[in-house]
Parts: structure tokens; sequence; C-alpha cells
């Protein structure tokens, strides 16, 4: 309650600093759809006329005080998963615990999936995969499964929370400190690694530091460790005791203290709220909202909570510049398209589906993450998502996948002889582990083929008749944004020349199993267009 | 009739490729005024991502003061490529000794740029955009290259990006670059979106409005990149590594002539801040076992003759090594640039050990009369109107 009105009383504090109001933006559809996009994975139009109804502050509150949550996910940590693997031949332990750490790890992010999908909690879903792409960690490096998954909880139960819990938690995490070469740095033995990310990615920014402030940092941050079972654990013999200047203070810091550095600057708080606003907003703030994002943040020490509640109350946040106009990321533009078609996916399609198209959730690409703001698409990276939509509506089968994502069979390897391609070389590295992947996709396929979701009696309960009515079908459950007219007309065009081809132009046709393949066509065709990347 | 350079060098343009490399706006350049839209001009961007340790690359290997600070992970003499009795080629790069040995390989020392940074992210900003703003500038130094020197050429393939991510150097505010990792996959499957007959030019959002150039181009591009690479045919032995695929990719676009001016592939993983030998061994293995490959199939095409290779990193890595047998992240490093047009030799001056700033080298050539180079004397282009400055340009070409 206390916060509550803390809260309140800081966005009072912030509208009266803000200038002039902005007119208050229209609470409609589009309005709550850009919110449901953006706070979490989208909305069905049912869902669409019960936020409508709900009024916008109602809603946001829903947004912030969450769900019921899904069921926890028991994580094995590392001393137990190797008791697991100790039995058997001992020449076999490392593999049977390379095996137990993917399995724990798959069931982990299946289980983040599903909860991503029931859209019991979108908000903390939604900051969870925001947190997880700041505090990047990435299992190709720490391995150990248990601390990976133990770092993401911890993210995750900390999504909406402080920001200043984040930090403080993260500089012990031992996943983190695996993935920065942080339980290496000793006393006498320095390693940068962590203290650099430290500033530049996870508070300050560069340009906000000094090399001199990295390499006392660096000492400050000497001890930190982890003991059998991955806990955190301090080991006072290797932290340098010695005094260090960090950010123009002296003293004989330590982690903790160095935290506390940090978040006593002003430009972490402006760093921290200036990510927030270009993942939400797709855009980077300008000067003046940036620094009454930072002065929210910084004034309600670290609360998440009222600076998500301004931005989601802003009229700001509903401008043109904003709506409709990020580049959804391969998991956004999927998750959406299954939760507003009600596509009888599974998880792990979905991993699968992302993890290809770039997005593998517990392995990013880089130390920041995965591409930012509007940097997603490329030629093939539209190609690929649109081809990823058409398996998951079920308009491309098993066989397309492997072709997708054929490694060697389809491409003129090394060494070919008088024109003759004669590699056949296995992929290696990550190749065959996206290889067996596409794999894995297409024996799924194949195993619930005849289980697939029927998309014609779905658009005839939803009161299709004709190409135009599909037409609009598609362009609103496929899409997150508000399709061009045009685009209508011209799928409308397209799917009668398939009704044409199918043969069912009567007036019963969406009764026919004909007239499946056409509406999962009509489906594919709007979820591959440009607009299908948007949301 | 209209004669290409191509053709030209086929009939016996000996002398002219002799010519290149022979200095400011070479003969063929003048020739062919620069923006001819025949020639098959193609420069190759190679990039160590994470900051390769320039020290164990051109490795002073008698230096006391190398040998002092360096050592765990320091490489003996015997471990690398003598160039004289100062400096030598990490011992894996044989490959990149023998082109410098018949001058093919240039070697531009203590490359960077002032007040370096040493944020990836931030100094990859620097290297992509050839600017200290970084992305302020709002684009790549790629996009302004090809537009000086190809003014009349729109083929969405002239800038290319062979891997996973996409460096910012290709970034354009109006269009996406042509990238893709397999050429196979290189497709639309089931149905090809087509363009819109009823849409407008502009449906009023921006973002939509360049997401459909983007598909018109991977539309356009699909085809052509599919079978330039089927139908490339080469008794080359690439590495089956990503780095050695995406090579010969390289080699089939520019075989094909389809019309890439800028090719961009990536080797990732030289952030050694832990036990660094070991990685940075494999990695310079990998490196030249790809380009001396790439290069001797080059070597007897015509696309030989008009191939640049440019290698860069966004920072080399600090002088004294660490306290987990690797090293964090510094400044200055060596450049390669190699190929048939590419006068060989050392360039620049050897950054000095004894006069560090902050425990780094001082850089002692900006990387951009590297670019200004390529872009002058190779492209024939306004080097001061790609970079927005002037840089002095160097002799290797």
């Amino acid at each position: 309650m206390a916060a509550a009105l803390f809260a309140a009383s800081q966005l009072a504090a912030c509208s009266r600093t803000a200038g002039p109001p902005a007119p208050p933006a229209p609470w409609d559809a589009d309005a709550a759809r850009h919110l449901a996009n953006r706070a979490g994975f989208g909305a069905t139009p049912a869902e669409l006329r019960a936020a409508v109804a709900r009024g916008r502050e109602a809603e946001v509150e829903r947004l912030l005080r969450g769900g019921r949550g899904v069921a926890p996910f028991a994580i094995v940590d590392l001393a137990a998963i190797r008791e697991a693997c100790r039995p058997g031949p001992p020449e076999g332990y490392e593999h049977r615990l390379r095996v137990a750490n993917q399995q724990q790890l798959r069931g982990y992010a299946l289980w983040w999936i599903d909860a991503m999908l029931s859209g019991a909690d979108p908000l903390r879903e939604r900051m969870t995969l925001f947190w997880h792409g700041y505090f990047t960690t990435s299992v190709r490096i720490v391995r150990h499964s248990g601390m990976v998954a133990t770092q993401h909880d911890f993210l995750r139960r900390n999504a909406l929370g402080n920001f200043g819990d984040l930090l403080r938690g993260i500089v012990h995490d031992p996943a983190m400190l695996v993935y920065l070469d942080a339980h290496v740095n000793r006393a006498g033995e320095g390693n940068e690694n962590f203290a650099r990310e430290l500033l530049e990615l996870y508070s300050l920014g560069e340009g906000n530091y000094t090399e001199r402030d990295v390499r006392e940092v660096a000492r400050a941050l000497t001890g930190l460790s982890f003991d059998d079972a991955g806990r955190p654990r301090f080991r006072p013999e290797h932290h340098d005791g010695g005094s260090k200047t960090v950010l123009g203070r002296e003293g004989r810091f330590g982690p903790d203290e160095v935290v506390a550095l940090l978040l006593e600057r002003p430009e972490c708080a402006r760093h921290v709220a200036g990510r927030m606003l270009a993942y939400l907003e797709g855009v980077p703030p300008r000067e003046a909202r940036l620094e009454r994002y930072a002065r929210l943040l910084r004034e309600s020490g670290y609360e998440l909570d009222p600076v998500l509640r301004a931005l989601f109350l802003d009229p700001e946040f509903y401008r043109d510049e904003v709506v409709g106009r990020r580049q959804a990321s391969p998991l956004d533009q999927y998750l959406g398209a299954a939760h507003r078609c009600r596509l009888d996916v599974a998880p792990l399609e979905l991993r699968i589906a992302a993890a290809l198209a770039g997005e593998d959730l517990f392995a990013p690409p880089g130390v920041d993450g995965w591409p930012r703001d509007n940097d997603w698409i490329t030629t093939s990276g539209l190609m690929t998502r649109a081809n990823h939509c058409g398996v998951l509506v079920g308009a491309l089968g098993a066989d397309d996948v492997l072709r997708m994502h054929a490694a060697t069979t389809a491409e003129i390897g090394p060494g070919s002889l008088r024109g003759v391609p004669v590699l056949e070389l296995p992929p290696t590295g990550l190749r065959l582990v996206m290889l067996r992947r596409a794999e894995e996709w297409a024996s799924r396929l194949r195993a619930r083929d005849a289980a697939r979701t029927h998309l014609a009696p779905r658009a005839l309960e939803d009161g299709v008749r004709d190409e135009r009515d599909l037409a609009a079908w598609v362009a609103e459950r496929g899409l997150a944004i508000r399709a061009p007219r045009e685009l209508e007309a011209d799928w409308a065009r397209a799917i009668a020349a398939d009704r044409r081809a199918a043969g069912v132009e009567d007036s019963g046709w969406l009764r026919r199993p004909a007239a499946e393949p056409v509406v999962r066509r009509a489906l594919h065709r709007a979820l591959a267009s440009p607009a299908g990347c948007l949301h | 009739m209209r004669i290409d350079r191509r053709s030209f060098l086929a009939a016996g343009g000996g002398v002219l490729a002799a010519s290149f490399g022979a200095g400011p706006a070479s003969a063929a350049v003048r020739l062919f005024g620069g923006g001819d839209e025949r020639d098959g001009r193609t420069l190759v961007l190679v990039q160590l991502s994470g900051g390769n340790d320039g020290l164990s690359t051109v490795v002073p290997y008698a230096n006391d003061e190398y040998r002092r600070v360096r050592d765990s992970i320091r490489l003996n003499a015997d471990q690398v490529l003598a160039l004289d009795d100062e400096r030598g080629l990490h011992g894996e790069l044989k490959g990149l000794k023998s082109m410098y040995d018949a001058g093919r390989l240039a070697i531009v020392e203590g490359a960077g740029y002032p007040n370096p940074i040493r944020s990836h992210f931030k100094s990859y900003d620097v290297w992509h955009t050839a600017h200290a703003r970084g992305r302020a500038v709002g684009e790549g130094w790629v996009p302004r290259l090809v537009r000086e020197a190809f003014p009349k050429e729109a083929a969405p393939e002239r800038m290319v990006h062979i891997g996973k991510q996409v460096p910012y150097s290709l970034h354009s505010p109006t269009s996406a670059p042509v990238a893709f990792e397999i050429p196979e996959s290189y497709r639309w499957f089931g149905q090809t979106p087509e363009a819109s007959d009823a849409a407008p030019e502009s449906t009023g959002n921006p973002a939509l409005d360049r997401l459909r150039g983007v598909q018109a181009d991977a539309n356009a591009s699909s085809r052509r990149i599919r079978d330039a690479a089927r139908s490339y045919r080469t008794a080359a032995d690439y590495p089956n590594s990503a780095f050695g695929r995406a090579l010969r990719v390289a080699a089939s676009l520019i075989d094909a002539r389809i019309g890439g001016r800028v090719i961009s592939v990536d080797l990732n993983g030289f952030d050694t801040h832990r036990d660094q030998r070991r990685q940075h061994d494999q990695l310079m293995r990998t490196l030249d076992e790809g380009l001396a490959v790439f290069c001797g199939d080059l070597r007897g095409r015509t696309a030989g003759d008009e191939c640049m290779v440019v290698v860069f990193s966004e920072f080399g890595r600090r002088v004294a090594e660490n306290g987990s047998r690797g090293t964090d992240h510094g400044t200055a490093g060596p450049m390669f640039v190699m190929g048939a047009p590419v006068k060989g030799g050392l360039y620049g001056e050897a950054p000095r050990l004894d006069r560090l700033k902050d425990g780094d080298l001082v850089h002692t050539t900006d990387f951009r009369s590297v670019y200004a180079t390529v872009a002058q004397r190779w492209f024939g282009a306004d080097a001061e109107a790609v970079l927005g400055a002037k840089y002095p340009l160097l002799d290797f070409a």
C-alpha cells in the first residue's frame, strides 16, 4: 500500500515537471493492442475488447499486479546433477553430465516458453526477456544448466521489482561470474572482463567511467566465486583488500560497496531507464523524456513498478512514432501469432523456430545480448521468419523444415570435383546444433501432423464467409499491427485464386476439407508479409 | 562498343593489371572512370570479432619488454614466422606468410584511432562508421563508399554479409543489407510474397515501408545468390569451418559477378580474457587456412585481379597479460590488406612497447587511412567524401 502511494506521488511529481501535459491518447482497440504487444506478447480480439472495457488504468494495474503465475520449475543444482551422473562407467561421465545439463536447460526453456504462451503473467515474462538480454549470460560458455536456470529464475522473480536488487544479486551470480571470467579474477591475478561490462553494459554506460575505474573495480570484485553446488560464495583469500579509488571515491571497497557506488550515480538510472524505454518503445528516448524517467527511477529508489506504470500511462507511449513500428524479435512474432490465432504449437517448436531465426534462449550471440531496437531484420531474416510462420500455421511441413535448414546436402562444399559436389562432410559446431534442431522440429511435425489445428473451423466460428472476410480475419489474427487496407484487398484476391484452384467456391466452402489449405495459405501470406514482423 | 574490364583483361590487359597499385588513381581506374558499372572490383572485409590480440598476430618476438609482460602467453622465436629480426607473424599464419613473401600481403602496423574506446560495441561503431561519433552518424561507412564509387549501381547485392551478425558498417537508413548464412536456405518456402500492385509507395508507417524494401531486395537477390553459389566450380579445398564456408560463398559471388562491391565475413571468438594461447592459436589457424585457400582460389581467375581483402578487429589487447593467462581489452593492432592488386610489405609503424599510455599501445596509423586508400586508389572514389575527413593515403594500393 505504502509503495502504491509512493508511486502515485512520484507520478504526480513526474507530471508536474513534464511541461504542459500531452493530450490524453484515446483508449481504444489500437491502444490496447499496442500495450498488449509491448507489455506482453499480443492479445486476441476478445482480450482487446475486455481491455478496452476495463479502461487503461485498470488494464495497466492488471498487468503490473500479474496473474496467477505458473507452477515453479524445480532446478537441479550443480552438485546434485554431478551426483546423478556418477553411476556408470567413469569414461562416460562427462558425456552423461553434458546430456543431463542439456536436458535440464531444455526443460527449463520449454517451461518458460510455456509460461510466455500461457499469458498468465505477460508483463513479468516480457520484462524477464528484457533482463535476460540486459544481463546477458550464455550457456555456451557457462555450461552448467543449474547455474543458468538459477540466474534466470532470479531475473524472473525480480523482473518487476527493484533494479538495485537485480544489480546487487547479479554481481554474486555464479552464471554471470563464469560468463565474464569474474571467478578467476583474483588479487594479484586480475581479469577486467566483468568489471568493464558491469560499468559499461549493466550500470553507467560507456563514457561515464575512466579506464582507471575499470581497473580499480576489477580489484574490488576479486574474491567473487561459488561453491560446489554452484551457489555464490565469497572467497576472502582471493580478495584484494587494499584501498581503491572508484569514481573519485576512495576506500577498501568490495563488490557490494562498488554496486552501492554505481547505484548512487545519476548515470546509472539514465542508463537503465534508457534501455527500458528503447526496448519497450522501439526507439531510444529523447533527452527530456529520458531525464524524466531516469529521475523517476532514481527517486523511487530504483523501483521498476513506478517506471512501468508511468510509461504505460504516458500518452507519448502511444504516439505514432512508437505504435506498430518496432521490429518484433522472432519470439515476439511467433508467440504473438500463436496466441492470437490459437495455433496448436508446442513450446518446443517455438523454441526451435526462434533459435533458428537467431533468438536462441540462454545463448545470446554476444555480451550485449540480442540485436537491439530495429536491428533484427535482414533480407534472410525476413525470409526465415516467413518460412517459419508457414510451418507454425501448417502451410509448410517437416520436409520444408529440413530443406530450410539443410546444412550440407544442398550445399556444394569444398573440393568439388569436375563440377560435381563431393562434399559430404558432417556439419560442425553451432551449425550441427542448428541442424539437429531442425531435425527435431521435423520429427515433431511428422508425429503430430494429423492432430494439427484446423483453422478453417475457427475462421467459420469467427463469422468468416467469403475471401474478403478471410483476408480481414488473417489480418486481425495474424498481425500484431493494423494492416493497411490495400493489403487486405490484395490478400482477398489471392484467396479467391486459391479457392478457385482448390475447387471450393460454393458458399459452404469453409466446411470442406479442401478449405483448410486455403486458410493456412492465407494466414501464412499475412504472417510472411513485412507487416508480420512489426508489433 | 563498350569495353568492360573483364574482357579487356582477358584479351591481354596484363600491362594494365600490372599497373594496379602503381599509385594514385591507377590506370584502370582512370580508364573506367571509377564509376564504371561493369568492372568487378570487390572489397572483402574480414572482421575478427572480439578484439584480436595484435601482439600475438604480428609478434615483436625479440622484444624484451614483450617477453617480460607476456610471461605465460608469449610466442617465442621458434613459434613465429619471422618477417625480420624484430617481428614475425604468428606461427599458424603460414599462408599469409607466403603471400607476404610473394608481395601480395600488406601489413599495416599499429592501426587504431585517437581516444581509443575499449568497449567492444562502441569501438566497433567507430570502425564501422569511420567516425568518432559512431552510430550517431546514422550510417555505416560501406554504403557511403559504394555510393561514392558506384553512384549508378543499385543492385541489393552490392553489399553482402555472409554470416549471422551483420556489422553496422553495412547499415544504411534506407535499405537493409543482403545477409545470409547458407545460400541454399536463402529463399522463400511455400509461397513467394509478391509486391502488392495496389499498395501505395508509402503506407504512412516508415518501419513498414522499410521492411517492404527489404522484402523486395530479398526477392531480387535470392535467386542470383543461390545460382552463384550452386554453379560455382572450384578445385580449391576450403576448410569445413563457418569461416571457410563463408569465404567459399564469397568467392562464388565474386566469380559470378553479380554486382557485389563489398562482401563482409567475420570470424568470432577473439575476446580471449582467459587461457588465450590455445584459443588464439586455433583462431589464427582458421583465419590463415581460410584466407590462404580463398586467395589461392581467386588467383587463377579474372576475379582475383579484382578483389582486395581487408582484415580488421575492433581493438587489440592490453600489452601485459592478465591474471588468467589471457588479455584484457586494449587499443591498436595490425590490419592486413591482401590480394593481387596489393603492393605487399610493412606499412605504418610498429607501436612502441616502451611508450604505453595507460598500459596500452598508442596507435601509429589511423585505420581510416586504410579505408581512404581503398576508397581512393582501389575504387577511385573521393575518399574525403566517403569518410568525411582527409586521411593520409598508404602506398599498398
